[in-house]
């Protein structure tokens, strides 16, 4: 009967795994390991930077224990969404390290490299075709949207994997791609149940979450003709029919219908059956064949930020923190018109944490904290006039008395100087689809051999 | 006197689905726990549109009987990331709907 084995070891290539989970899901004779390494969920600094959030070593780390184990069973592996936000300096940089470990351990692996990142002319005229249709909840856009990201990508499905793996590559390293299609590539192309393949991606993407060990523990699962089985990895964890089905909401808006290129999957009939308490079975999940679309995802500068960190324990100013949060603002604002610095020209942003910085609702009646720490935010067109701003700030925040009859106070500063200057700040600019008549249109693949 | 949601649910969390939207996951014990909380989520849903600044037919909520969830998803205002941006994982949005009554 034909069966896939897909092992995939991590939540994302950088977040590690246990060793002895990782020993445990070689053993289980795998015929894949895949991995995603993307994700969007830490914010639009990484695809408008085009940079990748996990330390270089940390990912080396991962990618080594992938490679050798792959190696030493003679099976491919797959990775998706290289670099998180799966830019082509993602997908180099992976490659790159990928090379660097084959070379270290005297490996020769064919190395294919799908990117994903797209020319911003060829969307653009995509959009005028009126091939690129906004998702729900999207911002509004014109084409002067695409000219403000500094990135833009499209959410690779199975296709392009499929190609890499049919051409011989030993290792596929793909730009972003959407977190199932790295997984779901393999068992498709063997010709398992379409609808299986998807959810079990779906269940094993983040790794050992779907199981009882958590992120570092692993997942394991197994596709046929009729369905799928999720498997525990980690010694002395476990997998319920609860974990399996519950996984489908994590970081999803819909728990019941999976978008992906191309397929719409409908789990509302799946059958989830304990094997055994390491063994989950996965039947009637339902698939509906669409008209072939990718998820597009763009990220783009809007200026530059500088912070300043002041804490205060001030009793007096404790009982209504916002009145000298306030006085700060306007004097602030007051002493820079009079040097010609508008305010029209920066913003500003007062986080209270301690009190309201995170709901930024009011508190409740009576509330009085012991302490709060206030992060002043500036942003502005170049970094010089955020720093400017928030220099203008400085003795203010340090020592602002909004009481006459009191001398002057010294607040906390938390760092020498005070402005901490965080660059270039980004935000994501769409959340719209591409439609496309072929899979391959929109990426590129090339083959190199270490 | 009623219970709240915190009081109803084993568990509660909210996460970023994707950068334009955010959901909350209401874990319950048990069938009865699940349509109280449902009921309560549905019956707030114009309260719920304003917490999150949203159109009220845009806030979506799952009743997910065989596992004993129920699920809000709303669109992310502002979006995730945006310059002054609170809470970049979306972790602690399930607060605001801890004291709704069931």
């Amino acid at each position: 009967m034909l069966k896939c084995k897909i092992f995939v070891p991590y939540g994302a290539v950088g977040l590690d795994c246990s060793e002895e989970a990782f020993a445990a899901g070689l053993a289980m004779k795998p015929d894949i390991i895949s991995s995603d390494a993307g994700s969007t969920d830490s914010g639009p600094y990484y695809l408008g930077s085009g940079n990748g959030k996990y330390a270089t070593t940390a990912v080396k780390r991962d990618l080594k224990r992938m490679i050798l184990g792959a190696d030493s069973l003679g099976i491919p592996m797959t990775i998706g969404s290289a670099g998180t936000c799966g830019s082509n300096f993602g997908v180099d940089e992976a490659a790159r390290i990928c090379e660097e470990i084959c070379r270290e351990n005297g490996l020769h692996k064919k190395i294919a490299k799908i990117y994903a990142q797209q020319d911003r002319e060829l969307i653009k005229r995509k959009y005028r075709e009126g091939k690129v249709h906004a998702l729900e909840g999207a911002p509004e856009i014109s084409e002067k949207t695409f000219d403000e990201c500094s990135t833009i990508v499209a959410l690779s499905g199975a296709e392009p994997f499929q190609k890499a793996l049919r051409e011989g590559a030993d290792i596929v390293i793909c730009g972003r791609a959407t977190d199932t299609a790295v997984i779901a590539a393999y068992p498709l192309m063997k010709g398992c149940d379409e609808a299986s393949c998807w959810h079990a991606a779906k269940v094993a993407e983040c790794g050992g979450l779907c199981t009882s060990a958590g992120l570092s523990g692993c997942a394991f699962i197994e596709i046929d003709e009729k369905g799928f089985n999720v498997r525990s990895v980690m010694p002395g964890s476990t997998v319920s029919e609860y974990s399996v089905a519950a996984h489908l909401l994590y970081e999803n808006a819909d728990p019941v219908y999976l978008k992906e290129p191309g397929v719409c999957i409908d789990t509302t009939s799946s059958k989830y059956t304990a094997v055994s308490p390491t063994n989950v079975r996965v039947e009637g999940t339902k698939v509906t064949h669409m008209p072939y679309t990718m998820k597009l995802e763009g990220a783009g500068p809007v200026g530059f930020q500088t912070i300043s960190i002041v804490g205060i324990r001030d009793r007096k100013i404790m009982k209504d923190p916002m009145a000298w949060v306030n006085a700060v603002r306007q004097q602030g604002i007051a002493k820079l018109d009079k040097t010609g610095i508008l305010s029209e020209t920066y913003s500003l942003n007062f986080k209270v944490f301690g009190y309201n910085a995170v709901s930024g609702m009011p508190v409740p009646e009576g509330y009085v904290p012991n302490e709060i720490g206030v992060v002043l935010t500036v942003t502005a067109d170049t970094q010089a006039l955020a720093t400017q701003v928030a220099k203008a700030f400085n003795p203010l925040l340090l020592h602002l008395n909004i009481f006459p009859e009191r001398q002057m106070p010294s607040f906390a500063f938390i760092s020498s100087p005070a402005e901490i200057e965080k660059g270039s700040i980004y935000e994501f600019k769409l959340y719209h689809v591409v439609s496309i008549d072929d899979p391959l249109e929109l990426v590129k693949i090339s083959f190199t051999e270490v | 006197m009623s219970k709240t949601i915190e009081q109803t649910v084993r568990a509660i969390r909210s996460k970023n689905a994707g950068p334009f939207w955010v959901t909350i996951d209401a874990f319950c014990d048990n069938a009865e726990d699940t349509a109280l909380v449902s009921a309560s989520f549905t019956r707030n849903k114009a309260l719920i549109a304003k917490i999150f600044n949203v159109r009220e037919s845009l806030v979506k909520i799952f009743t997910l009987t065989h596992i004993h969830v129920v699920k809000v998803s709303v669109p992310r205002i502002p979006i995730e990331g945006a310059r002054d941006e609170k809470d970049m994982h979306g972790g602690q949005q399930y607060v605001s709907l801890l004291d709704l009554e069931v």
